[in-house]
């Protein structure tokens, strides 16, 4: 098994690193005091040779994204920081907010210079309470030190961050419903290319906005701190899944965590390194629940962006909650507990989502209690492809894949709660 | 036109509605269909499902082919053409009448793109290359290329949400260089130059058959008992694309039926489908925000905030745009299906704004009032008081039949009877006391017919310049700009006026600069300081909104400023003929036209007047007239014994109500023609019962100068007469036979009475 | 009575300063409101956030009511929030939440007649790793066990809300820097 380079967590486990004096000792703010002696377009330029790819489950490369923010200050410039983590399955972003805030507080700067940003909000979902807390209290720290305020280190440039918390909304974890919810509206998704222009031309109160997630802006320190030419070089083949990458291994595995792991990683060796599958693997979620469920074979393939097999049928790495089950778990009631989350979660924005999934979790509810009908099998397929790249947003999309690939894995299971009414798993192993 | 088409779409909807399953008519020719058996076989394997998933790929169409075409050849439903009708180019249906409404709105709106010079870009729809303007709507484009596209939360005039997710359409686009074709909603979705729209392809319909299957699953399919049936949108979308039966067997989502939010509208939440537009609506258009979404996801619903009622001027309005029966009208619950209500086009009474209104009515009763197409003036919407104001022209109380005073009592008498009386009376105190003892009161209610017919009366045969209508003395200060323009000026200042129910489309106007324009609306109590430093700073992009009853050394002082600064002034009239009683000569110094003879007498007054007398055949009193002071002083003082006042009540409405009631009391002979016992009438020693607007053909000239066609709906209510007819009988019978057997005849005599010089409008 | 005392206005002032239009700060101003009505979100809560932040209070109740952390009813002193989303379903999460109906004699949702606690089901808290999690007032409870909840409501009992805490409870506290 190979050593696993810790760069974001290099100081993970230092006693006190959340606070300011600590993190300061372990180089903190140097990529900060780097970048303001950096241009913008210098700092994207770096993360474009870093191969740096967002973190929070789409994937798409960062300096992109960037790239496309107008290059004047006629108006104002927002990063928005994505720290809406509800997908299922994920816990690393509240894991680095409560150890690390620091490094997220110095990765919005850093990113606020290449943006040109003077503003910054972190969105930080209702229920993270502690993390809120760590980061307000990083932000605190941060602007008595200088790092944050007008004319920062003597810079010229003024950098404010602001934490924004939410109320309790799955859907604001996705970037146009985070920006309505940042403007105070109900948390529903907003018109993206090719219906409307691109956040970053018009996004948050129609001026320039940037949403990152936590992860990616944090990465960004250590990539200016060692170069992106040096940070390219982490990594296993792919040559576009460079870097590490924050995983959330729970479920079945005997040492469940977030652990820091270079992307390529043999999937089989991810799983050792969570200590391996308690028991005998049934199947699993590779990057959060929207994700779907996975077969337990191929198990040796590159744990990346793209190396996830075609044939597991999964929507991909995601955003790094990974979660195992082995066989003592009947999926259909999982299937059907993602279904009643998503159901729940529904904006109700638009018809396919709001209407589909409320279907459905009325299908499911018949079929875990003994009411099921076999057709029901083909009804709920049709109804996910009903849904499929109808609904608004990616939410519709989320929702179905876990059903639609446990349809197609488990089929014998859904016959049996069918006709029994119930499913005996593989008792578990002694 | 528009009755025949609802009608028909109507019988084919009450099938589905009633949950049963709705087989294609026979020999209806589908395409593809040899007969109906082949397509019941076919409901047969979807009902069942074929798809064999465990062999599947997820990323392929988990359909059987069946289930794909099914839409192409049993889907679409067409409701029968009539003969000689040709389907649309897609061979599909007819569109309904609210569809072909929004289609030409967004007509409008492109064409004024096109106008105003937007960059033309072509698109492909169902192969057929149309032009139009940047920025169109893909949706639109389809209209215009007159392919079929369904759609529930998209609206011409409210901005795209893209949420029903009826209107997809295959969409070969560009995007971040690459070509790509997708699934796409069209009513969010810009144009771009080369794109290529399928509307109808299996996908397409694959996916709206899924849509409206969803849509259904909680609709509760109450169509027998709901009063949008046979003018709902879902309904009419259903028999063209949605399933022929639901695989919904769970139980439907429940709410307590009709839940009044007001007096005018009622909410029934388990026929939404929140489409918001609604709640668009009362944001972008009302600007009031009083509905909106409440919870989420599946327990969606809209409301108007806890423990509060819907109290927007334009709550109506929410009701003609919900494409299901979740909001409806209170005073049209149950008046009438839409196929049994008769429709007239005409225009609102209430205000003088002038808005296009649809008059329904059935059985000879006033049974709704809708909106009206006119991008000039009210767009398509209507205030609240226009919708559901005018409810009275039903009201039992109305006036019948002609009556005269007899022994201190009013009492029933016919029209012969009634109009001897008055003929009588009228010669009489011509003889005895002189034509100036006669004083005639005018209406800014009635239409400009009646105005003009009634100053002929009062001028030409009793003899007399003591005609006036107004209820307080107001300067006649023609609008500056028109309606529509309000909403292109960056500064808006107003004074006084509660603008959302005095003048609603004005209002709408304002919301819509301050809406979508960002314009700034100053709102001031009085003319003051801050209103002269507004109009000084934003100069000729300012435009002022005055009430009419402002001071009117204020309103002078107004104009003044307005002219230095070079700001544009409107004072905004009150009725919804205020315009119409001047122009037709109905104040003492103002000859049909507007022109005035007295302390600044028009140019050309001589000729105009000259040429009044050719077309009136008679001699014009010389004496100037009294004004509306003036009539009711004299007939205070008994000066004036008689007074004839026509569909106005100074009793209660004069700006001194004392002096009018002293005029009633002392002048010796009272004639009243009007639909009610006011407080006027019941002075009247002859009351002759009027018809309302809706009962007659007219004129009313709005607030802009705008003359518009009132026409009639129904028969008026009892043996009431239009003002027009009661006038035009008077003439004969007082020896000036009049050949009018309608309101036209008597606007071609105005149009000839008019001066044949050009003159200016007012001073 | 208008709970919009001078001490209240200054935060939501200080809160609609950092975003640049007032609307923005609704959620944050809802946060403070829902704590100074003792957290419950009333209409009335809603009607005097709305009118300070000039908006529709229509506009105000389709927020307030979208998001689930604004609590409609008043809950207990403690809120047992208990996360029932997978990870922690595969490790027990729904015998837990029995465990406590039980215990409690309350339904998931309900609240104790005492007062003393809120049962509530909440998806999840992206303590995956440490399956199954509970949070109550903010503090995660991780790997809870039957017993480990047994202990905690002991504990819970006779400990203060932190809604209670002065001078608003912990959202305001955090909220003022």
């Amino acid at each position: 098994m190979m050593e696993q380079p810790q760069i974001l967590y290099k100081h993970r486990h230092v006693p006190g690193i959340h606070t300011l004096d600590v993190y300061l000792e372990h180089g903190g703010y140097e990529a900060f005091r780097k970048a303001l002696t950096m241009t913008p377009d210098a700092i994207i330029d770096e993360v474009k040779v870093s191969g740096l790819r967002g973190r929070g489950g789409a994937g798409f490369p960062t300096h992109i994204k960037w790239a496309a923010v107008p290059k004047n200050n006629d108006v104002e410039h927002y990063l928005i920081i994505n720290a809406d983590e509800g997908e299922p399955g994920t816990a690393k972003d509240r894991d680095l907010m409560n150890a690390l805030p620091h490094l997220l507080i110095e990765g919005c700067l850093c990113s606020m210079v290449a943006l040109r940003a003077s503003k910054c909000y972190i969105y930080i979902r209702g229920e993270y309470v502690q993390p809120w807390k760590s980061v307000q209290k990083a932000i605190n720290e941060a602007r008595r030190a200088g790092f944050i305020g007008k004319n920062v280190l003597d810079s010229g440039m003024d950098f404010e961050i602001h934490t924004h918390l939410g109320a309790g909304a799955y859907e604001c974890g996705e970037e146009s419903a985070l920006m309505s919810s940042l403007m105070g509206e109900r948390g529903m998704p907003r018109m993206k290319p090719p219906y409307a222009p691109l956040p970053q031309v018009k996004g948050v109160w129609d001026r320039p906005s940037v949403v990152n997630n936590v992860e990616t802006v944090s990465t960004l320190v250590p990539i200016l701190n060692m170069g992106g030419a040096e940070y390219t070089k982490i990594g296993y083949g792919s040559p576009r899944s460079r870097g590490t990458k924050l995983f959330s291994i729970s479920g079945h595995v005997q040492k469940p965590g977030v652990y820091e792991i270079v992307l390529g990683t043999p999937f089989q060796e991810v799983l050792e390194i969570a200590g391996g599958v308690k028991g005998k693997l049934k199947t699993y979620i590779p990057g959060g629940s929207s994700m779907g469920f996975a077969p337990p074979t191929p198990l040796d393939y590159p744990f990346d962006y793209e190396g996830i097999p075609q044939n597991t049928q999964t929507l991909g790495l995601g955003s790094g909650g990974l979660i195992v089950f082995n066989e003592t778990v009947p999926v259909v009631p999982l299937a059907q507990r993602l279904t009643e989350f998503y159901h729940h979660e529904s904006c109700g924005k638009c018809t396919p989502c709001r209407e589909g999934l409320n279907w459905m979790v009325k299908i499911y509810q018949r079929i875990t209690s003994g009411a099921g009908r076999e057709s029901d099998i083909d009804l709920l397929w049709d109804i996910c492809d009903n849904i499929r790249g109808k609904s608004f947003c990616p939410l519709g999309e989320g929702a179905i894949w876990p059903v639609m690939t446990s349809l197609r894995l488990f089929r014998n299971e859904y016959l049996e709660y069918i006709r029994t009414g119930s499913y005996t798993p593989v008792p578990a192993a002694a | 036109m528009a009755d025949k088409d609802t009608i028909k779409q109507q019988d084919s909807a009450q099938v589905n509605a009633g949950g049963a399953t709705p087989a294609p008519p026979p020999g209806q020719g589908i395409p593809g269909a040899p007969d109906g058996k082949a397509e019941a076989g076919k409901e047969q394997v979807i009902g069942e499902g074929s798809a064999k998933l465990g062999s599947a790929p997820v990323g392929a169409q988990g359909v059987p082919q069946e289930m794909q075409n099914k839409q192409v050849q049993g889907g679409p439903t067409p409701a029968p053409a009539a003969p000689g009708q040709s389907a649309g180019p897609t061979g599909e249906r007819e569109k309904t009448p609210i569809e072909k409404q929004d289609a030409k709105t967004a007509e409008n709106k492109a064409g004024a793109a096109q106008a105003a010079g937007a960059e033309m870009f072509t698109v492909t729809v169902d192969g057929v290359p149309v032009e139009v303007p940047k920025g169109t709507l893909v949706i639109e484009a389809c209209f215009r290329a007159g392919a079929d596209v369904p759609y529930f939360c998209y609206h011409p005039r409210l901005t795209s949400v893209g949420a029903c997710r009826m209107c997809l359409a295959s969409v070969e686009l560009e995007q971040f260089g690459a070509r790509r074709t997708a699934l796409m909603t069209t009513c969010n979705l810009q144009v771009q130059n080369g794109m290529v729209v399928k509307t109808g392809v299996p996908d397409v319909k694959k996916a709206q058959n899924g849509i409206l299957e969803f849509l259904l699953a909680n609709h509760p399919l109450d169509c027998p008992i709901c009063d949008r049936g046979g003018e709902c949108p879902l309904q009419n979308m259903t028999i063209s694309y949605g399933p022929p039966t639901s695989r919904f067997i769970e139980e439907k989502r429940h709410y307590p039926k009709a839940q009044p939010l007001s007096d005018f509208v009622i909410l029934d939440r388990e026929r939404c489908i929140q489409c918001m537009r609604c709640t668009r609506f009362c944001d972008e258009i009302a600007g009031d925000g009083q509905l909106d979404l409440l919870n989420r996801g599946a327990s969606s619903e809209i409301g108007i905030f806890f423990g509060t009622s819907f109290t927007s001027n334009f709550s109506g309005n929410t009701i003609e745009i919900c494409p299901v029966g979740a909001l409806t009208s209170r005073t049209y619950r149950f008046a009438g299906r839409p196929w049994e209500v008769k429709s007239v086009d005409s225009i609102c009474a209430a205000c003088g704004n002038g808005c296009n209104i649809a008059v329904q009515h059935r059985l000879g009763e006033l049974v709704r009032i809708n909106g009206r197409t006119n991008e000039e003036i009210n767009e398509e919407w209507t205030c609240d008081r226009g919708k559901f104001g005018q409810y009275y022209v039903n009201d039992e109380r109305r006036l019948s039949q002609p009556l005269i005073r007899r022994e201190g009592e009013l009492v029933e008498v016919s029209w012969d009877e009634a109009l001897i009386v008055l003929q009588d009376r009228i010669r009489t105190y011509k003889e005895h006391y002189g034509p100036d003892s006669i004083a005639g009161i005018a209406s800014t209610r009635v239409t400009l017919e009646e105005n003009y017919l009634f100053a002929r009366y009062m001028r030409a045969l009793v003899g007399t310049n003591n005609i006036d209508h107004q209820m307080r003395p107001y300067p006649f200060e023609p609008m500056q700009t028109s309606i529509a323009a309000i909403e292109n000026f960056p500064t808006i200042v107003s004074v006084g006026m509660k603008l959302d129910f005095e003048q609603p489309i004005v209002y709408l106007r304002v919301v819509k600069a301050v809406k979508r324009k960002n314009a700034n609306w100053i709102q001031a109590t009085s003319l003051d300081a801050s209103v002269t430093q507004a109009l000084t700073e934003a100069g000729e992009n300012a435009v002022l909104l005055l009430p009419h009853y402002l001071d009117p050394e204020d309103i002078l002082r107004a104009k003044m400023i307005c002219r230095t600064v070079g700001a544009k002034l409107n004072v905004l009239l009150p009725d919804c003929n205020s315009w119409g009683a001047p122009l037709a000569g109905a104040s003492p110094a103002y000859l049909p036209g507007m022109i005035r003879n007295g302390a600044s007498t028009t140019v050309g007054f001589a000729e105009a007047r000259v040429h009044l007398e050719r077309v009136w055949n008679a001699s014009l009193p010389t004496n100037p007239g009294l004004d509306m002071a003036g009539i009711l002083a004299g007939a205070a003082r008994g000066k004036i014994k008689m007074l004839h006042i026509m569909g106005s009540d100074p009793a209660k409405e004069y700006v001194d109500p004392e002096l009018a009631r002293k005029a009633l009391a002392n002048a010796a002979f009272v004639v009243v023609q009007d639909m009610f016992l006011t407080e006027t009438a019941r002075h009247a020693d002859v009351l002759l019962p009027s018809s309302s607007f809706i009962e007659k053909d007219g004129t009313f000239v709005n607030i802009e100068g705008r003359e518009q066609k009132i026409r009639q709906a129904i028969l008026p209510r009892g043996n009431s007469r239009p003002d027009w007819r009661i006038l035009a009988d008077l003439f004969g019978r007082l020896g000036t036979p009049v050949p009018y057997f309608s309101a036209r005849d008597i606007y071609r005599e105005y149009a000839r009475a008019l001066p044949k010089v050009a003159v200016p409008a007012a001073v | 009575m208008s709970k919009l005392t001078p001490e209240v206005t200054r935060r939501l002032d200080e809160l609609i300063s950092r975003y640049p239009v007032k609307k923005a700060a609704l959620l944050p101003a809802l946060w403070v409101m829902q704590e100074v009505y003792g957290g419950v979100l009333t209409s009335e809560a809603m009607r005097e956030t709305a009118e300070y932040l000039e908006l529709p209070p229509a506009e105000v109740a389709g927020v307030a009511t979208f998001y689930t952390m604004y609590n409609k009813e008043r809950l207990g002193r403690h809120n047992i929030e208990i996360c029932q989303n997978v990870p922690c379903m595969a490790f027990g999460a729904e015998e837990l939440i029995a465990h406590c109906e039980r215990r409690l004699g309350i339904h998931a949702g309900e609240t104790t007649p005492d007062g003393t606690f809120t049962l509530s089901r909440v998806e999840c808290l992206g303590a995956c790793c440490n399956a199954p999690a509970v949070q109550v007032g903010g503090t995660y409870y991780e790997d809870v066990t039957i017993p480990r909840m047994e202990t905690l409501l002991e504990e819970l009992k006779a400990a203060p809300s932190e809604t209670e805490k002065p001078p608003q409870g912990l959202i305001s506290e955090t909220l003022s820097f």
